[in-house]
């Protein structure tokens, strides 16, 4: 059989465009969004300016000199405008107002529809957001490009990567939604994990050993730390263990390949166990 | 053979039931009290394909739930539902291919679109050949006539409206089953009146079999051929609307107006078969049944023995058997419940 049809990929694309054309309705709304990526880059460009600025310019902490250090969080903060989605909010929505029962009468699987969207969400953003995003802050920041072309190309693609990582793991934390009802805690202890785990606001290189060692068994590191360490083309402190500079593009896409494949397997397992347990709320 | 049939369907669901005061606060941190909500207790029956039936209850009787087991959304807690030569939850994605499913308080289409976009969307969803799917589009848009919103986003649609795209959004893909769980709820007389003749127009042009919830009983009577009433989670009578009809037939009621206030003792002695209610001193009204005493000869007997102004004699209606079939179920749900207590 054809594996498009047997995949159904039709009808996933039905999501896909779906979802981007209910972004496009809200277009609006994302520029004030652009106004506090802007907010954010600038605040974390200072503080890690000041950190740097008794040191000589190459005067490295954990491996990152100031420069590097500058490109480190223009680049995160730009793939974070990308790969960022509220899959967990949307699903428990769902679930506490009882539409839940709509997704469910179509011919899908809730877990393909969820990355179909979000993929049509995340075209959405990057022409319309992180787009935009990135001239401003290339404009009025000092970041340099990226290692290679071929490392500009597996950047992309290894953000692709992490969108679906992060898509996993909040559908893991929507699902929590059918036992609980009300999830705000998990996704608040969900949000600063991410952002402090992922590399976002600290590299991962500056944290204490033990909890290095620790996030090379966890996903977070992999939504943002190893994707810009491709842009920055050197395996970093705390991924030694992804090898050398030579094999880096190769690693890292296979590293967050595996996680998106445990963790969407991981999904579908608990999707099983929630929907027996499923209690439509309202009529 | 059956294009539904349902065996002894249980679900149950379990309710956190919280203990009273502070102290009972901090206990529930530690251990949980749940109590068994059986929303539906083994319910059984079979739906033959091209059938229209209406399904009813008072609030809470286990009416939606049942439809979301039926749909493939929820998983039944016991019993067995074979659909379509299929099992609903267990083969959900194969199964919700044919059939259609309108929540009348939810929308399935996409809020910000235009409707013919929806449309689009759903025919892509349901892999409905291109060919077969405009053909579909261009009945739909007859029969439900859409044309005059088709390029309006959903969230500007009139609730009469939005129900009709949701209606067309349902059979895109040309289901054989269509359930509907409260389609005309909220909507004023003129689409209700709508809706009925639209699902009636579907039923006969396609031979979709449908199967919908109503509070309205006035959806049933224009609409329905067979009428299922559950309580407390037991269907408590499932039989043809005409049954209903002539249940409710033969028992009438007369109102009548008199000149001078009546004798009611002396009333009830000539007349044992009736059931006289005074409203007030000069109107009354009588209940009885047509087998123990037409209303011709009720009516003469009357106008002998009474100064009468004026006598009508309203419809019977069904929504007065259902209210005894309700009351009825509610009365045994009780002794059940007494029987219960005592038990334990």
């Amino acid at each position: 059989m054809n594996p498009v049809r047997a995949l159904h990929l039709p009808a996933y694309a039905g999501f896909f465009v779906g979802q981007f054309h209910k972004m496009l309705a809200y277009r609006t709304r994302y520029v004030t969004g652009i106004i506090s990526y802007l907010v954010y880059v600038t605040t974390y460009y200072f503080l890690w300016k000041a950190v740097f600025s008794r040191r000589a310019p190459d005067d490295a902490i954990a491996g990152f000199s100031g420069a590097q250090m500058a490109t480190y969080v223009a680049i995160g903060w730009i793939a974070r405008s990308f790969y960022f989605n509220n899959v967990d909010r949307e699903l428990a929505e769902q679930v506490q107002n009882g539409s839940i029962a709509v997704a469910l009468s179509r011919p899908v699987s809730l877990q393909g529809t969820i990355v179909a969207s979000t993929l049509g969400e995340g075209l959405f953003r990057f022409l319309f957001f992180t787009l935009p995003i990135s001239v401003v802050i290339f404009l009025l920041f000092p970041v340099a490009p990226p290692a290679s072309a071929l490392h500009a190309a597996a950047f992309l693609l290894s953000n692709v990567l992490a969108l679906a990582i992060l898509t996993q793991l909040n559908f893991l934390v929507g699902l929590c939604a059918f036992p609980l009802k009300n999830i705000d805690g998990v996704m608040r202890a969900k949000h600063y994990l991410i952002e402090l785990l992922s590399g976002l606001l600290i590299p991962v290189a500056m944290f204490p050993g033990w909890l290095q060692s620790l996030s090379a068994w966890l996903p977070f590191q992999a939504i943002s730390y190893l994707p810009s360490s491709l842009w920055l083309g050197h395996a970093r402190a705390g991924a030694e263990w992804l090898g050398g500079d030579a094999t880096l593009i190769g690693r890292v896409l296979l590293v967050q390949a595996a996680w998106v494949a445990a963790l969407a397997a991981l999904g579908a397992f608990c999707w099983g166990l929630a929907a027996r347990r499923l209690s439509v709320q309202g009529g | 053979m059956p294009a539904v049939i349902v065996e002894n369907l249980e679900k149950e669901f379990r309710r956190f039931r919280r203990r009273e005061g502070l102290a009972g606060a901090f206990k529930d941190l530690f251990q949980r009290d749940y109590e068994v909500l059986r929303a539906v207790d083994g319910v059984s029956f079979s739906i033959e394909r091209g059938e229209r039936i209406g399904y009813i209850g008072p609030n809470g009787a286990g009416k939606s739930t049942t439809i979301k087991m039926l749909t493939g959304i929820l998983t039944p807690s016991g019993g067995r539902i074979e659909s379509l030569g299929l099992s609903p939850h267990k083969q959900r994605k194969q199964y919700v291919r044919r059939i259609g499913v309108v929540f009348g308080q939810r929308t399935q289409l996409w809020w910000d679109l235009a409707v013919v976009e929806s449309f689009k969307l759903l025919l892509q969803i349901y892999e409905v050949e291109k060919r077969a799917g405009e053909a579909r589009l261009a009945k739909l848009r007859e029969l439900l006539a859409l044309d005059e919103f088709l390029h309006i986003p959903v969230r500007k649609l009139s609730l009469g409206q939005r129900m009709r795209a949701d209606l067309a959004a349902s059979l895109l893909h040309g289901p054989e089953l269509l359930f509907l769980d409260e389609p005309t709820i909220g909507l004023d007389l003129v689409a209700k009146d709508a809706i009925r003749a639209l699902l009636k127009r579907v039923n006969d042009e396609f031979g979709t079999t449908i199967l919908l919830t109503t509070h309205d009983l006035r959806d049933i009577e224009a609409l329905a051929e067979r009428v299922m009433v559950i309580d407390g989670g037991k269907i408590v009578w499932d039989g043809r609307l005409e049954a209903l009809r002539d249940e409710a037939g033969e028992e009438a009621t007369a109102e009548i107006e008199l000149l001078e206030p009546a004798a009611l003792p002396e009333l009830q002695r000539l007349l044992p078969q009736v059931r006289f209610e005074q409203e007030n001193p000069l109107h009354l009204r009588a209940r009885f049944s047509k087998r123990a005493i037409p209303a011709a000869e009720l009516l003469s007997r009357l106008v002998g023995a009474l100064q009468v102004a004026d006598i009508a004699l309203p419809e019977p209606s069904i929504e007065e058997v259902i209210r005894r079939i309700y009351e009825k179920a509610g009365k045994s749900a009780m002794v059940a419940a007494q029987k219960q207590g005592v038990a334990r």
